[in-house]
């Protein structure tokens, strides 16, 4: 199945009429770049909805349709949306062409709807020309691409966490849906509902045979003994048949109880963030006041650039004066210590240690000495001045203290502040807008009460999986009592059973073959899907020491090292590229091929990674969409090496918070 | 390698181990029934059609034991 052509109208953030084409000609890739909000994971849900009638929320629940209309086409009073889907099947005699829509507008047109029921909802199918009647709409979409399966093609992040949990400790109750999934595609339901289809004939050829051998004497007390177990039987599948309405119903409660449970976890999530984000956008304000004020200041110091070189010189000149000073006032006080010296021993004839005459020549050198020193300290004294050594370091430093003072680099810093600033509010507040949005007319405390409920529906639903069992296993055995009897009666080879006789024998055989090969076939399927994904990885990931993949029975796998042992700790990464992996390995063994389309499938992979999932996407499927953001896919580096199997690239613009268009990039 | 498994296959394999004296024409008959009907939760119809296949078969079998009580 290709989808050829994706027609909106006022579809999400599409307002009016938007048309995509998805078809390639021969060629499988699609590429539509947006940045976050701007329609992608949108036209992934226009798709889902107007095959299945489910568009999901970011936490997989299903939207309202009041959510699905294109914000300013409801509020000017277009209460209408639908998606128009043309779409190509190779059938064995060629190709079939259908055209299906799906729309859903307000009862009254012209007020406002308040609730879901207030929608009417209208399909038309156009199959090669032919219109066919809308009650044929939900078996046509299952022939093209049964919603059971379409989780393989129809690819969001969802996917991605329900494997995650797959594969994760205990978790194998919450992906129970994708194991299902899995087999579904994998064409487990041919044997499973074979093997259901003949058990359901058995018990009637059975039903049929011994009606007949009531006739016949010999066998009377086994047709009795039958009749009497099998309105036992029928007495507690009544009961059963109660015991399970009763189960659905706390399912559907407890469901209902979960998704309100759900929603308001989220809406709590959602609160909390509108809080913080408010407060971010306070301080962001904040902080861009500081920071206008300190630039405000700044600019009144832009003088000291100007002065600096001035400022720089005559630094550079105080502080040489400043060191001679200081050398000089070092010189002046080894003089004064010197002339200290002298003056103490006072310049006598005898020595004032040790009593003897100094000779007349050594007096008379010590005299010039002292002379000569005074005359020197009398030249330092004009200049070695300590105040004045002082006065030139404090003016040294103020002047510092003036220049370099580079004000228009820190103004040019400030004002690279203020713009990351205005981004980050602009950012901050598109997202309370959003956010507001989604929390209009909601009541964030609903939690606690649901919660409880939630407890009681749990704990009923498990007292009646044990009376359901208890049941089950009374039955069981009545069947085999009933079978017992249904054997007397063949084994008295009555002519007038013998047709009937014949038929039950050959469908308990046919039913034999498809009990034993429900196992077969899910091992057999399990090996297959080991191999495919094992090479699918090996060309997705770069480490080499990585040997393949090996399956457990959840269909969860686990990385091999080159040693044979599992590798246990995966980054977000690697987990990312095991997923693929198995999707790979089931759009090769699927029983039904479709469009896959993945909404922002490269988030958490690094470069090479990308690299190489971008080789193998061609090769996925006929047909694959890539709903991608800038930071995802860069479309030189990435798209150049695959260029030759894109048929086509476009651009999701965002101008308004309300408003989207799709551009042909 | 690569390609979905064929149901008709297994359930071959399977005849020949449990229940050999039914006719591989059988099975493959019904395997295509339950492969081309494997998303149809609308079961009537499916049953409707191997019921068919099933009478048939007895009547074929029948045949069969009176031409070797004749023989």
């Amino acid at each position: 199945m290709i989808v050829e052509t994706l027609e909106m109208e006022n579809f999400g953030p599409f307002y009016g009429l938007a048309e995509i084409q998805l078809g390639g000609g021969g060629r499988p890739v699609v590429i539509v770049h947006g940045d976050n909000m701007s329609g992608k994971t949108s036209i992934l849900n226009a798709i889902r909805w107007a095959l299945y009638g489910v568009a999901k929320d970011r936490l997989g629940n299903p939207m309202p349709t009041r959510q699905l209309i294109n914000r300013d086409a409801y509020d000017e009073g277009q209460y209408r949306v639908s998606v128009r889907l043309h779409i190509t099947q190779k059938t064995s005699k060629g190709q079939s062409k259908f055209i299906l829509r799906r729309q859903k507008r307000a009862r009254k047109a012209d007020r406002e709807p308040t609730s879901e029921e207030q929608f009417e909802e209208y399909l038309d199918i156009d199959h090669d020309g032919n219109v066919v009647h809308a009650s044929e709409f939900s078996e046509i979409v299952a022939e093209l691409l049964p919603e059971g399966i379409a989780r393989f093609f129809l690819f969001d992040g969802e996917l991605l966490d329900e494997y995650e949990e797959l594969v994760g400790e205990g978790g194998e109750k919450g992906a129970a849906a994708v194991k299902h999934s899995i087999e579904m595609i994998l064409g487990v339901p041919a044997v499973t509902k074979g093997r259901d289809d003949f058990a359901l004939l058995e018990a009637e050829v059975a039903k049929k045979l011994r009606g007949e051998a009531k006739h016949d004497e010999a066998s009377r007390e086994a047709t009795e003994s039958a009749e009497r177990l099998e309105a036992e039987r029928t007495d507690l599948k009544d009961d059963l048949k109660v015991l399970n309405a009763q189960r659905k119903e706390v399912g559907v409660e407890l469901a209902s109880v979960e998704d309100i449970l759900s929603a308001s976890v989220s809406l709590r999530e959602d609160a909390g963030a509108l809080r913080e984000l408010r407060q971010r956008v306070k301080d962001l304000e904040e902080d861009a006041a500081t920071k206008r004020e300190k630039r405000r200041e700044k600019v009144r110091e832009l003088w000291r650039d100007a002065l600096a070189p001035t400022i720089e010189y005559h630094v550079a000149r105080l502080s040489r004066e400043r060191d001679a000073t200081y050398q000089k006032l070092g010189k002046l006080r080894e003089i004064v210590t010197r002339l200290a010296g002298l003056e103490r021993g006072g310049l006598r004839d005898t020595c004032p240690q040790c009593g003897q005459k100094l000779p007349s020549e050594t007096l008379k050198k010590l005299r010039a000495e002292q002379q000569s020193l005074r005359a020197e300290a009398e030249d330092l004294r004009g200049e070695a001045d300590e105040e004045r050594l002082n006065d030139l370091t404090a003016v040294a430093a103020r002047l510092r203290d003036i220049a370099p003072a580079n004000v228009a680099e820190i103004i040019a810093s400030i004002e690279d502040d203020l713009r990351r600033n205005a981004a980050s509010a602009y950012k901050a507040q598109q997202e309370i807008k959003a956010l507001e949005e989604r929390l209009r007319d909601e009541d964030p405390d609903k939690a606690l009460l649901y919660e409880q409920k939630r407890k009681q529906y749990l704990h009923l639903a498990e007292e009646l999986k044990t009376k359901i069992n208890a049941l089950g296993e009374e039955i069981a055995a009545k069947d085999r009592e009933i079978d017992q009897a249904t054997r007397i009666i063949q084994q008295h080879k009555v002519p007038a059973l013998r047709t009937l006789s014949c038929e039950l024998d050959l469908v308990k055989d046919v039913e034999k073959v498809f009990v034993e090969s429900v196992d077969d076939l899910i091992r057999e399927l399990r090996e297959r899907v080991q191999v495919e994904a094992s090479s699918v990885f090996e060309q997705l990931t770069t480490d080499e020491t990585y040997d393949g993949l090996r399956i457990n029975e959840h269909y969860g796998l686990t990385i091999v090292d080159g040693k044979g042992r599992d590798v246990e700790v995966r980054s977000a990464g690697a987990e990312q590229v095991v997923a693929l992996s198995l999707i790979g390995a089931l759009n090769r063994l699927a029983v039904k091929r479709g469009p896959v389309i993945m909404d922002t499938p490269f988030g958490r992979l690094d470069v090479k990674h990308r690299a190489n999932i971008l080789k193998f996407i061609p090769t996925l499927a006929d047909q694959v969409v890539l709903l991608v953001h800038e930071g995802e896919v860069d479309r030189k580096r990435d798209l150049d090496p695959i260029a030759s199997r894109i048929a086509r690239k476009y651009e999701i613009l965002h101008p308004t918070s309300s408003r989207s268009e799709i551009l042909s990039a | 390698m690569t390609g979905p498994i064929k149901i008709a296959d297994i359930l071959e394999r399977n005849r020949a181990k449990v229940a050999p004296g039914v006719s591989p024409a059988v099975v493959e008959a019904v395997a295509t029934i339950e492969e081309r009907n494997q998303f149809d939760d609308d079961r009537v119809a499916v049953r409707r059609e191997l019921r068919e296949v099933l009478k048939n078969e007895t009547q074929a079998l029948l045949r069969g034991e009176e031409t070797g009580r004749d023989s």
